[in-house]
């Protein structure tokens, strides 16, 4: 292994989380720059009766989630040299991994238990040659998606020390179609499912907590509306169709409530409503625009975009709509606010001075204010992972507009997916609660 | 570049009222006009045939008055009616007021740069101011209702600043 980086975070947590014997950090999800580490993903090996599809499948997800996360480097098979081997430490050769650069080494075994598929996954540092996790992962035969996303968490927790996100969804707007449809997909840009067929205007796709729910606006009876999907059940209600807009909604952290911006009494302004869109209080009351509510996870106070100083800035409220402070001071254009999972950073788009829309955060009182993309085309739309740990957002570097994703202290950029059309407006969902039982 | 504003409006006009309506239809008569009276008043044999002759004279088809009705343009971040844009709306005035049974919808849009919610309250903010002038040059505020489409449906998709100017803007539609 390359000189593993102990930061003084890592040691302080060693001391009070007792984790296995790999309580190093590997890679430094706060390091200014990181290097993808070299991480080998073998074939399982296949126990009687298996569908050969599903183990390939399994080494395929495990791949592609580690590759999704910014973190690896995943070798192309080819390259392994080892020929026929065990999967226990002391049956197969350190130098067949070394030699060809790898630094991680993935080995499994899949067998068919009844009903079930049964993985043993062992995970090694080849370079300082020990074993970093041996686990069993059990669920239905048809679940090899789930139990290799779970897998991948596992290994992205052993070299970052904390879970990986494969088996959460992005929904996002997709200009596929020619309109603006709501779609949503994988983490690795894979699984692509198209949730509206209106070929209206659909926008601004939020999740629910939970992930089981989400909100979005449409055009589909010819007026920006308020709609909900429930993912559970497939049902589609209407959660607010007022006379004009009804748009830029956001989850109370319990998933019981919904901030958003009608203009049903003339101006924009953001109302608190529940999840059958009646009213419960509004909060702002100006002549002029109110967007963007975002709640602070304790659900106490909420970030949102005003111009009643002009221009858009971004403003800080309490729930019940007192004590509103501006935040954003510099720059004409500041927008697109999100309020960090930890409580401790906001998100947002604003407008350079060179001209270009860029991603910064901030804390929430303004303070410490950072810059996480420069020169780069125009970057908006950004919204944190469940676990705080990213940011995904829009970018126009590579000619259109694509989703990307970031670390939250602005390192490691690199899109999700590359296509020809433009993709616009993530949400990042928590992770799904998977089917499987794990052992 | 004035002009070819215009032109490239008025095109756009004519491609939604194309798309918007494919049966070509006509405006009903005004209620209190002599003919519409006349109308209502003697339902005789040879009144049908009186109305449509009277119809086929005074009357212009949606598509005609909608081909009358200019966008106006507004500067980035803003929703004031600029000078050159009241001079617009007065014209639009006077076509509603000489047609006073079409009723139209006020469409704000904005350029396709920064926040698409940011946008979208932007172009309603626009539709309004649009709308508000336009009840001040006499058109009755029930036959003028808004909608926003924010940044989603630009004139002219590419990314320079003529576009962006081009694409703020309020349209008059016409309502069916």
């Amino acid at each position: 292994m390359k000189k593993s980086i102990l930061t003084a975070a890592a040691i302080i947590a060693s001391l009070f989380i007792l984790r296995n014997a790999a309580a190093m950090m590997y890679i430094d999800i706060n390091a200014p720059t990181i290097t993808r580490l070299p991480i080998a993903v073998t074939m399982p090996v296949a126990g009687p009766g298996s569908n050969l599809n599903d183990v390939e499948l399994l080494s395929t997800v495990i791949s592609n989630a580690l590759d999704a996360s910014g973190y690896f480097a995943v070798m192309n098979p080819s390259m392994f040299i080892e020929k026929k081997a065990g999967l226990l430490m002391g049956q197969f050769n350190l130098s067949d991994w070394t030699d060809i650069g790898a630094e991680g080494l993935v080995k499994m075994a899949y067998n068919v238990q009844g009903r079930n598929a049964v993985v043993q996954m062992y995970l090694y540092d080849v370079v300082q040659g020990k074993s970093l996790l041996s686990k069993q992962y059990t669920g239905s035969i048809g679940d090899v998606r789930y139990i290799g996303n779970s897998i991948a968490n596992d290994i992205i927790d052993a070299f970052t020390g904390h879970p990986g996100l494969a088996g959460s969804k992005i929904a996002f707007v997709s200009k596929r179609t020619g309109t603006e449809e709501i779609d949503t997909m994988d983490l690795d840009g894979s699984n692509m499912v198209q949730l509206t067929y209106n070929k209206t205007i659909n926008i601004s796709p939020v999740w629910s907590p939970d992930g089981s729910r989400l909100l979005f606006t449409s055009y589909m009876h010819q007026n920006p509306d308020l709609y909900m999907f429930n993912l559970l059940n497939g049902i589609l209600t209407t959660v607010s169709h007022r006379h004009g807009l009804n748009i830029s909604p956001s989850f109370s952290p319990d998933g019981s409530e919904i901030a958003v911006s009608l203009s049903f009494r003339g101006s924009p302004e953001i109302y608190l409503i529940d999840p059958r869109g009646r009213i419960i209080r509004q909060l702002t009351n100006t002549s002029g625009i109110n967007v963007s509510p975002s709640f602070s996870p304790d659900g106490k106070k909420l970030a949102f975009v005003s111009n009643r100083a002009g221009g858009p800035q971004i403003y800080t409220m309490n729930a019940d709509g007192s004590d509103v402070q501006r935040i954003t001071f510099t720059g004409d254009y500041n927008a697109s606010c999100s309020w960090s999972p930890n409580g401790k950073r906001i998100v947002f788009s604003g407008l350079s001075k060179g001209g270009t829309y860029d991603i910064y955060t901030m804390a929430p009182d303004g303070s410490e204010l950072v810059r996480l993309t420069e020169d780069q085309g125009d970057n908006t739309s950004p919204r944190w992972s469940p676990d705080g740990y990213y940011i995904i957002f829009v970018s126009s570097r590579d000619g259109h507009h694509q989703l990307y994703v970031m670390n939250a202290n602005g390192s490691n950029q690199h899109r999700i997916i590359a296509t020809d059309y433009n993709m616009s407006s993530p949400s990042w969902s928590s992770r799904i609660n998977f089917k499987i039982t794990i052992k | 570049m004035k002009k070819l504003t215009v032109i490239a409006g008025l095109l756009a006009i004519a491609g939604f009222t194309v798309a918007g309506c494919a049966n070509k239809e006509t405006v009903k008569p005004e209620q209190n006009s002599p003919a519409a009276q006349t109308t209502q008043a003697q339902p005789s044999q040879q009144a049908p045939a009186v109305a449509a002759q009277a119809q086929q004279t005074a009357e212009k088809t949606i598509a005609e008055i909608q081909k009358e009705l200019l966008m106006i343009h507004f500067d980035f971040n803003k929703y004031n009616i600029r000078p050159d844009a009241k001079t617009v709306l007065e014209g639009d005035a006077k076509v509603l007021n000489e047609n006073p049974n079409v009723k139209v919808k006020v469409a704000g849009y904005c350029d396709d740069r920064g926040s698409v919610e940011y946008n979208l309250a932007l172009g309603e903010k626009r539709a309004q101011a649009a709308k508000d002038y336009l009840v001040t040059l006499g058109v009755s505020g029930d036959r003028l209702s808004t909608i926003s489409y924010g940044k989603s449906d630009p004139i002219d998709a590419q990314n320079n600043e003529k576009a962006w100017a081009m694409n703020r803007r309020a349209e008059l539609h016409i309502a069916q």
